[in-house]
């Protein structure tokens, strides 16, 4: 039976390993009492909501006989039937989907001021309305910790009070939890319908954390576990330079694929099998001609002329301001990478907040649709 | 049996009178019947006890009885004749109803006397002789204790008592008697007392140990009050009795304990008589007297039995003659008191007898004063009279001549006719004692000539009014001052005339005309018309003069004339109103309205030849056509003149949605002009259009009132096209994306936009224009492998390419013609166009990539595979 990687934990685990978790005493009905859930208060640092019914293993019947991944279990301690499957390490809740069918893990890494705050949200926004209707995707959170932290972190300050997102404190400082949506696709094929799935786990991870020792276990795991990964690249950085060498973009995707190659054990020389999509920020702030600036073809499909000018474009860019080093750098260490320009806000902000017009995202969805085309989830057209 | 007349009297009669005179129900025992009955004996026994009766009548006592008993003979002397003829059987029956009579009666008496003792079951003697019949037998029986009220201290013993309850309050007992055991109970405060002083000693050791605070000062000042009872007690006693031998001290002990123990009794009943002033039930005085106070249940029964009946009038000669002099029948006092005996005639009553006749002395000077001054000078008089009855209320005779005197006479009456009303107006009477009215009368014709003569008006404050005055007729008012039931001389006024005025006259000028409507008084016989002093042709209700110019104003005075008594005509003064007949104004052609960034309308149009431009604000389309000229009140009353400002060309003003109507107005006529239908819908603010290749994204910012825009927009010189956008739906995709295949220009609309009127509405758009651009995309190919490159253009349409160069560079994409080597140039190409080059001598990869150097033309790339050569 095939594993699944667990995207809060990213610990990797044998589908019959998965386990349950009591549905308690809904209503006044019989079930087990919530009680402290230790390893839960261990992962989220806080016991304030971990007072959850109990963990058990799956009933070992089904792991010994063979038989497809359990759906359902009873409680060894109430007897009551439970579909609540959680990671046994962290014991997090695994959605449904997910663990019959283990999407890909999309990590998202970005320098700081690299704008991955507001894109997470656009992008979030954009796969929950516009973009999701073009693809026929839908979108999901994972958890309960996930729809909050997007609509009080994310949502309600962008908007709601139309105010751009602070810059994000480092995670030595500010534990957070990543945020997990799974993408699902019915993809229709030769008169049969297959449904995939794409697992976004987002960390809102600061520049300054991939260089700090005391969190690079847990993103070391977050990047070893990653399918596919997202840089951000500030383009203003790039032009200007000559700023924090730590968060020159090159350096910056220098030490992720540094801690690629540790967490997935490849010798060095070897380009790392991840497809990796480098995307440049705010390029609405840039003279924009050609590829990027015309607009993407609404079509639930991938443009690959389309893909294959801006990625040229990009590239030129790049050598434009000196820095066809981060191009050279990524196809020596990448078997596959894209090069890409968003804007997720399409306009200049003022001070402090959205500019005029409002948020007008512009080629925000680019990088992931590549992704969704690499992981065969999205067909590709010319 | 033998008639024992001094033993019916003995235990019939006498009985009988001492429970209220109240015959026995019982006709045995009335009629001294001895059962079993007999007839005879029954007829004998009769004629016995009547007897008895008309004898026993001779003594005053049993006089009231004896007539009862007689009385009630009357209805039973049927029964004793049927028995003295044999019928024994009324008789019984009565006799057997009596005794159920007897029965109620008690019952209902004894429900008397319970509610009369209330809930703690006692009763005055004086109370059960009102209640009378054998009372105090149904009172005993029914546990009802009889007893006079106790005598409660009326004053305290001690006069610091007010203060040193404040501070039996402040420290928090409930009563004198905690403070001094400690207990919360009073217990017996009636009865012999149980000796208080060890206990204030001790309790004076107490406090004395404490330390100097607010309650030590509160306790002090209770302490000194209970001292200072005894003390005075004692003192009094040691002054009355100077020796001081042993019994005289133990004397003076019991009376200084006596003293504590009433100070003690005091505070229970002053804290009783408090509540009771305070409507407390009989229940909650008790309830409050044994569960608050702690006072013994008997005690508390007593001393709220005599708290309740505290207070009563007290009976005697002097105090009816206090409550009549407390009244203000001094006169009554004075007569009761000259016909009481001089036994009656002591102590307080006669010392109110005394100063009643005292008061009638001065009462009947100041009468006969008052009646020499009557003639001369009545206000004097009744002063004198109103002393009088204030000393004496009830002085024969002075009511009724001081009510009878007048007061001086109001002064000038005046009468203004106001239209088809009177007016009236006076001052004062100068006389200034008693109550003083005016009665304003009208009489037809003549003088009034009393206040009740005539048609009374209602008046006040030396004001009245006749609201409807017969009408072209002499009339006459007087006002009478009124003083008591006199009346004073009257104020006259008259004869006045009430001719209205023409009333609802209305002129209106129109071009070269001027027309007039009024409505003539129904008493007027016509109504005239001149026009600066000419006569102008006039019906009963309007004329139309045509002889007037247009722009000169015209004077006209419309009067009314009335036929008086000796048939001639009298003219009324008129009303007065003027006219400017003007040319009809010209009406207002079209409106063009715009908002400005302030939120004003800005309203341009061509000023008519004639009339000035008035902005109407309508709830919706004007119902006249434009062009119709009407009265310019008219369009007033339809609709609201805008306050406006000028700016060139038209107006600026503010108003809210509606229709915005143009009115030219000339004199007292308006032509109705455009009108524009408004919305007051902030425009959106900051539009931003981009051309995203065939697309154009479009953004802008969302007024704060706004959550529906319509976006319009037209290609080159298409069809116009229209797309409502919800603020949700903006937020959700992100903007507005509008198609625009082909590169051409477009102009594009944005408004704000509402549900108004029950239909969909938009305010005032913003506009921008996309320029367009000629789209030419380009080709590369070789025709075989060593040939030239073939760069093919083509275009939707043919264009003209100023400058196209072709750039080869090896490395990344060139971005710009400066980017590369160039490989070749043309100038103005003609498009489509199929042009050829060599191919540059590079090492292989490198791109090829053609650039427009043409502001107006868009080279499209083809696919970039085919730009990379190798």
């Amino acid at each position: 039976m095939p594993s699944i990687t667990c995207p809060y934990c990213f610990a990797r685990l044998a589908r019959e390993r998965i386990g349950f978790r009591c549905a308690g005493s809904p209503g006044r009905g019989p079930g087990c009492a919530p009680r402290l859930d230790e390893k839960l208060a261990a992962y989220t640092g806080s016991a304030a909501s971990a007072s959850l019914p109990p963990v058990f293993d799956p009933p070992p019947a089904t792991r010994r006989l063979g038989r497809g991944l359990p759906r359902r279990a009873a409680c060894p301690e109430c007897g009551q039937d439970t579909a609540r499957r959680v990671c046994p390490e962290c014991h997090n809740p695994l959605p449904g989907a997910y663990c019959e069918t283990p999407g890909k893990i999309v990590a998202l890494v970005g320098a700081k001021n690299s704008g991955k705050s507001t894109y997470i949200a656009v992008l979030l926004h954009e796969l929950s309305h516009r973009i999701g209707a073009e693809l026929g995707t839908a979108l999901v959170a994972c958890d309960d910790r996930t729809i909050e932290r997007y609509k009080r972190d994310f949502h309600r300050p962008l908007f709601g009070d139309r105010r751009l997102l602070p810059a994000t404190a480092s995670a030595v400082t500010t534990p957070r939890d990543p945020l997990v949506y799974l993408l699902t696709r019915t993809r229709r094929r030769r008169l049969r319908q297959q449904d995939m799935s794409l697992t976004l786990v987002l960390f809102d991870t600061a520049g300054e954390d991939l260089r700090s020792r005391d969190v690079a276990d847990l993103h070391l795991r977050y990047l070893a576990a990653a399918d596919a990964i997202i840089f951000l690249v500030d383009p203003l950085e790039l032009k200007a330079g000559g700023g924090d060498p730590d968060a020159e973009p090159i350096n910056v995707i220098a030490r992720v694929t540094e801690l690629l190659h540790t967490g997935r054990d490849l010798p060095h020389g070897r380009r790392l099998p991840v497809p990796a999509a480098v995307a440049l920020t705010k390029i609405d702030a840039l003279p924009l001609d050609g590829a990027l600036q015309r607009n993407r073809t609404a079509t639930a499909a991938l443009d690959l002329n389309d893909r294959e000018a801006v990625h040229e474009q990009v590239r030129a860019l790049l050598y434009d301001w000196q820095a066809g080093a981060l191009d050279r750098y990524l196809s020596h260490e990448y078997a596959e990478y894209g090069l890409f320009g968003v804007s997720a806000l399409g306009g200049v902000p003022r001070e402090g907040a959205v500019g005029t017009g409002g948020i007008r995202p512009y080629r925000v969805e680019d990088p992931l649709l590549w992704l969704l085309h690499r992981f065969g989830m999205l067909d590709g057209a010319r | 049996m033998v008639f024992d007349e001094q033993r019916y009297v003995r235990e019939v009669l006498e009985p009988a009178r001492a429970a209220g005179n109240q015959p026995p129900d019982d006709l045995r025992v009335r009629y001294a019947l001895v059962e079993p009955l007999n007839c005879r004996e029954v007829a004998e026994s009769v004629k016995r006890v009547r007897m008895c009766w008309r004898k026993s009548r001779g003594q005053l006592r049993f006089r009231r009885l004896i007539d009862r008993l007689e009385g009630d003979h009357l209805r039973l002397a049927p029964l004793f004749e049927r028995a003295a003829l044999g019928d024994l059987a009324p008789l019984r029956a009565e006799l057997t109803t009596t005794a159920d009579r007897a029965g109620r009666r008690r019952a209902e008496l004894r429900t008397r006397l319970l509610d009369a003792a209330g809930e703690m079951k006692t009763l005055a003697p004086g109370d059960l002789r009102e209640i009378g019949g054998e009372a105090a037998e149904l009172a005993r029986e029914a546990g009802i204790e009889i007893r006079e009220p106790d005598v409660l201290p009326a004053a305290p013993p001690y006069a610091g008592y007010p203060r040193a309850r404040d501070a039996l309050d402040a420290l928090g007992m409930r009563h004198l008697r905690e403070f001094v055991t400690g207990e919360a109970r009073a217990g017996r405060v009636l009865s012999p007392v149980p000796d208080l002083r060890p206990a204030i000693r001790r309790v004076s050791e107490q406090w004395s140990r404490r330390p100097h605070d607010g309650n030590r000062t509160n306790a002090d000042t209770v302490l000194v009050a209970l001292k200072r009872a005894g003390a005075s007690e004692e003192a009094s006693a040691t002054s009355e009795h100077a020796a001081s031998s042993a019994v005289e001290r133990e004397a003076s002990a019991t009376g200084e304990h006596d003293a504590v123990a009433e100070l003690v009794l005091y505070d229970v009943v002053a804290r009783l008589r408090e509540r009771h002033q305070q409507r407390a039930s009989e229940g909650a005085l008790l309830r409050f007297a044994t569960d608050d106070l702690g006072v013994d249940v008997d005690d508390a029964r007593r001393l709220v039995f005599s708290v309740i009946r505290e207070g009563g009038v007290a009976g005697g000669l002097a105090a009816r003659l206090r409550d009549l002099i407390d009244a203000g029948e001094i006169h009554a006092a004075a007569e009761l008191a000259s016909v009481a005996g001089p036994a009656e005639l002591t102590g307080d009553a006669e010392l109110l007898a005394a100063e009643a006749r005292r008061r009638i002395s001065s009462a009947t000077a100041l009468r006969q004063e008052a009646a020499a001054l009557v003639l001369t000078d009545p206000d004097e008089a009744w002063l004198r009279l109103a002393d009088a009855l204030r000393l004496v209320g009830d002085l024969p005779g002075a009511a009724d001549l001081q009510a009878g005197l007048p007061p001086r006479a109001p002064g000038r009456l005046e009468a203004v006719v106001e239209g088809t009303e009177v007016t009236l107006s006076w001052p004062p009477s100068p006389s200034r004692v008693g109550e003083i009215g005016y009665v304003v009368t009208r009489c037809l014709g003549r003088v009034p000539r009393h206040p009740g003569d005539g048609e009374t008006l209602p008046s006040g404050g030396g004001f009245a009014r006749d609201p409807a005055p017969p009408l072209n007729a002499p009339l006459f008012y007087a006002v009478f001052a009124v003083r008591g039931t006199a009346a004073s001389a009257p104020a006259l006024a008259g004869p006045l005339h009430v001719r209205p005025e023409p009333a609802d006259v209305f002129v209106r000028a129109a071009d070269g005309v001027v027309a007039g409507r009024f409505t003539a008084p129904p008493e007027a016989v016509r109504v005239l018309v001149t026009r600066d002093g000419t006569p102008v042709p006039a019906e009963r209700n309007g004329f139309r003069d045509e002889t007037v110019t247009n722009g000169t104003t015209y004077h006209y005075r419309v009067a009314a004339a009335y036929l008086s008594a000796d048939g001639h005509e009298t003219i009324t003064p008129g009303v007065h109103v003027a006219a400017t007949p003007a040319a009809r104004p010209d009406p207002v052609g079209d409106l063009n309205v715009e908002q400005d960034p302030a939120g004003h309308l800005v309203i341009t149009y061509d000023e008519p030849r004639h009339g000035q431009v008035e902005m109407v604000a309508m709830p919706g389309p004007p119902p006249w056509p434009a062009g119709t000229t009407l009265a310019v009140e008219e369009v007033h009353r339809a609709g609201r003149v805008l306050r406006t400002a000028p700016v060139p060309g038209g107006v600026a003003l503010h108003t809210g949605p509606g229709v915005l109507l143009a009115v030219s107005v000339s004199g007292d006529v308006a032509t109705i002009g455009a009108h524009r239908e408004h919305v007051n819908l902030t425009p959106p603010r900051e539009l931003i259009a981009e051309r995203r290749g065939e697309m154009i994204t479009l953004g802008f910012d969302w007024p704060a009132d706004v959550t529906e825009a319509e976006v319009r927009w037209r290609c080159g010189d298409g069809e116009e096209r229209r797309l409502p956008v919800g603020r949700a739906g903006y937020d959700a995709h992100g903007g507005v994306r509008l198609p625009s295949p082909g590169g051409e220009a477009v102009t594009i609309e944005v408004a704000a936009a509402a549900t108004a009127y029950g239909r969909r509405v938009t305010g005032v758009p913003v506009r921008t224009v996309v320029p367009g651009r000629t789209i030419v995309g380009y080709e590369l190919r070789r025709s075989h492998l060593r040939g030239p490159l073939i760069v093919t253009l083509t275009a939707a349409a043919p264009a003209r390419l100023r400058r196209l160069v072709l750039v080869a560079r090896s490395g990344p994409m060139p971005q710009r013609p400066a980017d590369g080597e160039t490989v070749m140039t043309w100038d103005d190409v003609e498009v489509p166009a199929r042009l050829s080059a060599g191919l540059p001598r590079l090492s292989r990869p490198y791109w090829l990539r053609c650039f427009a150097e043409d502001p107006a033309v868009e080279l499209r790339d083809p696919p970039v595979r085919r730009l990379k050569v190798g």
